[in-house]
């Protein structure tokens, strides 16, 4: 995909003179950060530790407020926002470092447990929906396995079916391979690009690794709380500007995004 | 997945942690139905011997502590009966006393009048009631139980505080308390106890008894009856449900089980606080994801509630099966006399649970704030 096609994509994410102040008002972690997302970008942050990436896409992902500044989503100011926990239900999937998943439930149960908030399927479309996803991420053979009868990479992929599981706008990844072999994190990287072609997913993530941090489409480089580059790499992904559009949607009970993937 | 599914889960990812908090639980809940059960027995089991034979007012002795151990001049008896209003009147004296050659100590002991209609209600199992005929004759009942534990038949000799008596007739009673009791005839009561003259006190029928009757008898017995004996503010009248209400060794077992009740709830909220607080603690980081992923404060304070109930109600059920078990084996104890019911009242059980209820809901309201009030960004740096 070639990143004019994004002139074009309506802006999902924007900020304006985004600043993060610590609680001592002395240390400052965002600086001013002016960053505008179109719908269906694949956008990776990068930078140093201290840099202020993660608390960019805190900020970004409505967990914690900025101290100066506005983020705009959909157009819509973030700071007007009256239920941030139901926006953050229904618009963003986390994906984190650790994967987080809950040690007493299956893969499959893993997958639902954001359904409980802001999801209007019934118990039966819910467990479908997560089945889906599960078999979409690769794992449709071991939904009931526990989370520590699965490999690491697996389950990141099940902490991935879990960040969509209420079909979210976009995906946010804090350091999503950062605790997998580079075997492993090649697999969630594609299932990355995967979700990113095929689904139109807006993608924001976070990472340490060149060699994965390239094959975004746009890297934004981040050092002393500020913005320090803003690169669109033409032609790293492969994803066509039709899958932004044209997404397929199969019949099926579920929302647009329970698409089967086999 | 149901949210209650969600909520066993959790509550089964420590399970010696649950099942001890869940014996803590079942302790308290069933030192609770327990003694409350026991205490209310009693009570009930007592007003039980009045209401059942028709009994509307109880005749005592105002000016003492405990009105079972003072006495009254039995000539009381025959003013009552003369009162306009009173159908029958049964005075009696109840003592303790003891089977010296058998070894049976505190025996309690009825003297009745041959007539009394308090004796309407025995059921006799062996050998003949007492009657005019038994006057001089030495002759006792048995309630079934006393007879049992101490093997004797009708028939049979006891030495009663140095006299022989003859065991006339065994009965048996609706109520579990005068199964173990020694029946004689009044004026053999008071020759043995030394309280001749004397009685406990009287029970006693009224003719077509509405409230306002049972007030105007009351009012005369303690006014006009008491000024005859000389026995003004001496004496008090009054129904079998109030009497017990102020009856001194009832509201004693009554406090006791409150207060071994209070103290097992302090305990048990206290014990239900510090595993939940220990619970959030330990899963800082997992609500800081669940709220990252959307959860509200609300549905988090629902998880832990809904948790620390379960193990309430767990521990609930536990609690008053044992307590059952407990009040069924002292029922069973010779020396509680039959007192204690050997059940307790549906009534009981239901507050048992809703005191687990409330005292999960109690010790799991700090925990819950403390756990909504994790903030995302806070509980992921908790690595």
């Amino acid at each position: 995909m070639n990143s004019h096609t994004y002139r074009f994509a309506p802006v999902v994410l924007k900020t304006e003179h985004l600043t993060k102040l610590y609680t001592d008002g002395q240390v400052s972690a965002l600086v001013d950060v002016n960053i505008e997302i179109r719908k269906g970008e694949y956008v990776s942050i990068m930078g140093p530790s201290g840099s202020g990436k993660s608390t960019l896409l805190n900020m970004l992902g409505v967990l914690d407020a900025p101290t100066r500044g506005e983020i705009y989503f959909d157009g819509e100011p973030v700071s007007k926002v009256r239920n941030l926990d139901r926006f953050r239900a229904q618009k963003i999937g986390f994906v984190f470092q650790s994967f987080y998943l809950l040690p007493v439930l299956s893969a499959l149960e893993n997958v639902q447990v954001p359904m409980f908030e802001g999801s209007p399927l019934t118990l039966p479309q819910r467990v479908r929906r997560a089945q889906e996803l599960l078999e979409m991420v690769g794992l449709g053979h071991r939904i009931n396995h526990q989370p520590q009868q699965l490999s690491v990479g697996e389950r990141q992929r099940v902490a991935i079916a879990r960040a969509l599981a209420n079909d979210p706008v976009m995906l946010m990844a804090d350091e999503p391979t950062g605790n997998l072999d580079s075997k492993s994190a090649l697999g969630v990287f594609d299932l990355f690009a995967k979700l990113h072609r095929e689904r139109g997913m807006t993608i924001i993530l976070i990472t340490h690794d060149d060699d994965l941090g390239r094959r975004a489409e746009r890297t934004i480089r981040m050092q002393d709380g500020r913005v320090k580059s803003d690169t669109r790499s033409a032609g790293c992904a492969n994803g066509t500007a039709s899958s932004v559009r044209g997404l397929v949607r199969p019949k099926s009970v579920l929302p647009p995004f329970a698409v089967h993937d086999r | 997945m149901r949210f209650s599914t969600f909520i066993l889960r959790n509550v089964l990812r420590r399970p010696a942690r649950s099942v001890l908090t869940m014996i803590g639980m079942s302790l308290a809940v069933g030192a609770v139905v327990a003694f409350v059960g026991i205490a209310d027995g009693l009570s009930s089991s007592m007003l039980e011997l009045y209401q059942r034979r028709g009994v509307h007012l109880v005749v005592t002795r105002s000016d003492s502590v405990n009105p079972l151990s003072s006495t009254i001049d039995d000539r009381i008896g025959s003013e009552i009966a003369k009162v306009e209003g009173v159908k029958a009147v049964c005075p009696g004296l109840v003592d303790v006393l003891s089977f010296e050659n058998l070894g049976l100590n505190n025996v309690v002991t009825q003297g009745w009048l041959p007539d009394a209609f308090m004796f309407d209600e025995l059921e006799l199992l062996e050998g003949r009631g007492l009657s005019e005929a038994s006057r001089g004759q030495k002759e006792i009942m048995l309630g079934k139980d006393l007879a049992a534990n101490a093997d004797l038949k009708v028939g049979a000799a006891v030495t009663l505080v140095g006299e022989d008596f003859k065991v006339a007739g065994i009965y048996q009673t609706f109520a579990g308390l005068e199964n173990n009791m020694v029946i004689m005839l009044l004026e053999d009561a008071q020759r043995l106890t030394g309280k001749r003259g004397q009685i406990t006190g009287c029970t006693v029928r009224i003719v077509d008894a509405t409230p306002e009757r049972i007030e105007e008898v009351k009012a005369v017995i303690q006014g006009e009856v008491a000024a005859k004996l000389n026995l003004q503010k001496k004496i008090k009248a009054a129904e079998p449900s109030d009497m017990l209400k102020t009856n001194t060794q009832i509201k004693m077992v009554k406090a006791a089980a409150l207060l071994i009740s209070v103290v097992g709830l302090l305990i048990s909220g206290i014990l239900v606080l510090t595993v939940m607080l220990m619970s959030v603690f330990e899963r800082t980081r997992e609500i800081g994801i669940l709220r990252a992923i959307g959860w509200r404060p609300g549905r988090v304070i629902r998880m832990i509630l809904m948790e620390s109930v379960l193990l309430s109600l767990a521990g609930a059920v536990v609690g008053s099966l044992g307590a059952l078990g407990l009040v069924w084996a002292l029922s069973r104890l010779p020396q509680v006399n039959g007192a204690i019911p050997a059940t307790a009242s549906p009534q009981i059980i239901l507050t048992g649970f809703l005191i687990a209820l409330f005292v999960g809901l109690i010790g799991a309201a700090y925990p819950a704030y403390r756990g909504a009030r994790l903030l995302p960004t806070e509980a992921l740096r908790h690595e």
